[in-house]
């Protein structure tokens, strides 16, 4: 977070363009809360304003002496003061749109970014948040306050009469066959099984100790239908036919949110707040979710980072004396909504859970480490390998550890029965057949990786036919695209992002270890993953000797890195071969 | 004997029931997954929409995860027994967030 640090806010060929789902951006730099590379991706409508704004990307160094915002419009920049909106959470967008006009689209940073904690996100569409890795936490460093961005500048498109007639006839046979995700998508969103991931044993429960139903039985509090009930309309991403999104409001009670402008809950949220601290109180989920929005704070890594400073108050690590007096309680939801509060501000004991789990565990000392469940200081994403075995790869090798969207085939275990690349035979994956996962994690991890960086949604699948990208690419760029390509060139920015992490001196096999927690099912009582115990160095050796990286350093060989067009990269991962 | 089903989400709610709440099944003894389908068919069938239940298969949609006594349905034959008082669930698969 020195003066030397970039942030980028960046898009893809397909943002702003009518691909289906083009409007994602991706936030990147280097996390300061696991020193490795960092990115999160997020929709909204702040991608497709950047490009219309004139830019592809925005990048970021040095530290203004005072709160200032950016405001891009049509090729022209401008640095002005934010002073007067430091202190905001999503009021800053609301009163930006007023003052600059109803075009205008801002991210932002809310409390949880100004106070530089660990977990910040950077936030757009009055809730939408590109979570992951503390990026918000180095825009706060930055006295960056908000990017607001407008124009006309049209986007590029090589076919475009090509790319329109696609869209709109892939549109028309997801409309016309309707199915079951589709529309379940349409109506509840990620919501829509929060209760069933509890019960199937996807949903980590109390802190990764249990599982399943058995042990949260309240997951149907927290899930679908329970939430539509404060449900005040539907909210999209920037032309998304999906539309997973809605706005929910609490009208009154103690939890009551404070406007219309709460976005429902997502099911990571719903998971971290609910079967990992056993919370199913529905009013209260909606208000923690409202303070990590407006707070502009990571939901996953403040919910397991609650999660542990619980396990820490029942084990009688800390007391209510350490808390101030929060009895922080398994499902102690009052006590939830207050520390959540309390960690967004960097008050009283919020202070010491602010930059998560990981970090937390350091300042209480005594045993309470061994409950911090993190990968390299990131708390994994709401699915339990012990359920999906392949999440483990991704929490454990990603560049970014503990990431949940990178593909892998833990994605496949998951969706059963979804046609999700265009590829002439089914990748065969089996849970448990550990030795065998080289090959599908790498086809799923490339192929995330293009759609991340393309500016698309990994939900698209839900709705557009499996060759949907690479027509899009082919149709934007004017470039021939197909299956092959996209496994290069998501290999290629896999390699990247991995060797960022390689300049750092972080190896995954040594630093970035998952939890046996995690892995181990054997004393789970209920949930798919009971009595199973993930052979995670089966999964990372199949891996690596596919892509072939060491087994133990994980550098990538020098023929393989100019395969790719990395060549650049040999100087520093293998200097005696540029020497000899 | 007694057997229990659960369905989530929007299958729930395709049949007017609340989501996840168990509906309990009277099936022969002792009973298979198949019984199980024939059972849910009877009572069900023309409440699915035609994309979650293949009536003339008399099962579920590829794209409709199942799970009977803690196992997955996904490669079970309808000759695969059933636990006794156990219950199964069904829903679509989503993730992420």
């Amino acid at each position: 977070m020195g003066p030397d640090a970039i942030l980028g806010l960046t898009t893809g060929p397909l943002t702003g363009t009518r691909a289906i789902t083009g409007n994602r951006f991706t936030v990147v730099g280097k996390s300061p809360k696991t020193g490795t590379w960092g990115d999160a991706n997020c929709g909204g409508n702040f991608g497709p304003a950047l490009k219309f704004s004139g830019y592809d990307a925005i990048y970021f160094r040095g530290i203004s002496p005072k709160p200032v915002y950016l405001y891009v419009r049509d090729g022209k920049a401008e640095i002005r003061d934010a002073t007067p909106y430091w202190g905001n959470g999503v009021d800053v967008e609301v009163e930006l749109i007023k003052e600059l006009g109803d075009d205008v689209k801002v991210a932002w940073i809310g409390r949880a970014g100004e106070n530089k904690n660990l977990m910040a996100s950077v936030m757009n569409d009055l809730g939408r948040a590109a979570a992951r890795n503390g990026l918000g936490a180095v825009m706060g460093s930055k006295n960056l306050k908000a990017v607001a961005v407008a124009g006309t500048q049209k986007v590029p498109v090589a076919d475009e009469a090509g790319l329109n007639a696609y869209v709109t006839e892939s549109m028309r046979a997801a409309k016309a066959e309707n199915s079951p995700a589709y529309q379940l998508f349409t109506t509840f969103g990620t919501s829509g099984l929060a209760a069933a991931c509890a019960m199937n044993g996807d949903s980590p429960v109390k802190n990764w100790a249990g599982s399943g139903e058995v042990d949260f039985p309240g997951a149907s509090n927290v899930s679908d239908v329970a939430l539509d009930k404060y449900r005040v309309r539907r909210a999209g991403c920037w032309h998304c036919a999906i539309t997973c999104g809605a706005y929910l409001s609490v009208p009154d009670g103690p939890y009551a949110t404070s406007g219309a402008y709460e976005h429902r809950p997502e099911y990571e949220t719903l998971a971290s707040f609910g079967s990992m601290l056993l919370m199913d109180d529905t009013e209260a989920m909606l208000k923690v979710n409202e303070l990590c929005n407006r707070a502009g704070m990571d939901t996953i890594a403040a919910g397991s980072t609650i999660a542990f400073a619980i396990e820490c108050f029942e084990r009688g690590i800390i007391n209510a004396e350490d808390t101030g007096g929060l009895e922080l309680r398994w499902g102690n939801a009052p006590a939830i909504v207050e520390v959540t509060r309390q960690m967004a501000e960097r008050t009283g004991f919020g202070a010491i859970l602010a930059d998560g789990a990981e970090k937390a565990a350091e300042r209480i000392g005594k045993d309470s480490a061994q409950y911090a469940i993190h990968v390299h200081g990131e708390e994994p994403g709401m699915h339990d390998p012990r359920y999906s075995p392949g999440m483990a790869l991704n929490f454990h090798l990603d560049p970014t550890p503990g990431r949940h969207t990178t593909g892998g085939t833990g994605e496949l275990e998951f969706f059963t029965g979804l046609d999700v690349l265009p590829l002439p035979a089914p990748l065969n994956v089996h849970k448990r057949d550990y030795a065998n996962k080289g090959l599908p994690h790498r086809v799923m991890v490339n192929d995330r990786q293009v759609a991340n960086s393309a500016g698309i949604c990994i939900f698209s699948a839900f709705i557009a036919p499996p060759d949907a990208m690479v027509r899009e690419l082919t149709f934007v760029t004017g470039e021939p695209w197909d299956i092959g390509r996209v496994q290069v060139t998501g290999e290629r920015i896999q390699t990247l992002r991995h060797a960022f992490n390689l300049r750092e001196g972080i190896n995954p096999v040594r630093d970035c270890p998952v939890p046996q927690r995690c892995l181990d099912g054997t004393e789970l009582k209920s949930g798919m993953g009971k009595g199973y115990v993930v052979d995670l160095d089966a999964m990372r050796d199949s891996y690596l000797s596919i892509v072939g990286w060491d087994k133990e350093t994980t550098v990538p060989s020098v023929e393989g890195l100019r395969a790719l067009g990395l060549g650049d990269l040999v100087k520093d991962l293998h200097p005696q071969t540029v020497e000899s | 004997m007694r057997y229990h089903v659960r369905f989530f989400g929007l299958i729930g709610m395709n049949l007017k029931v609340p989501p996840g709440e168990p509906i309990t099944f009277e099936l022969p003894d002792p009973a298979s997954y198949g019984d199980l389908l024939d059972a849910i068919g009877t009572r069900f069938g023309p409440l699915f929409p035609p994309n979650v239940w293949d009536a003339e298969m008399r099962s579920f949609h590829p794209q409709v995860v199942g799970i009977a006594d803690g196992r997955s349905l996904a490669s079970a034959g309808r000759e695969t027994p059933l636990a006794k008082d156990g219950t199964a669930a069904f829903f679509v698969p989503v993730a992420g967030g």
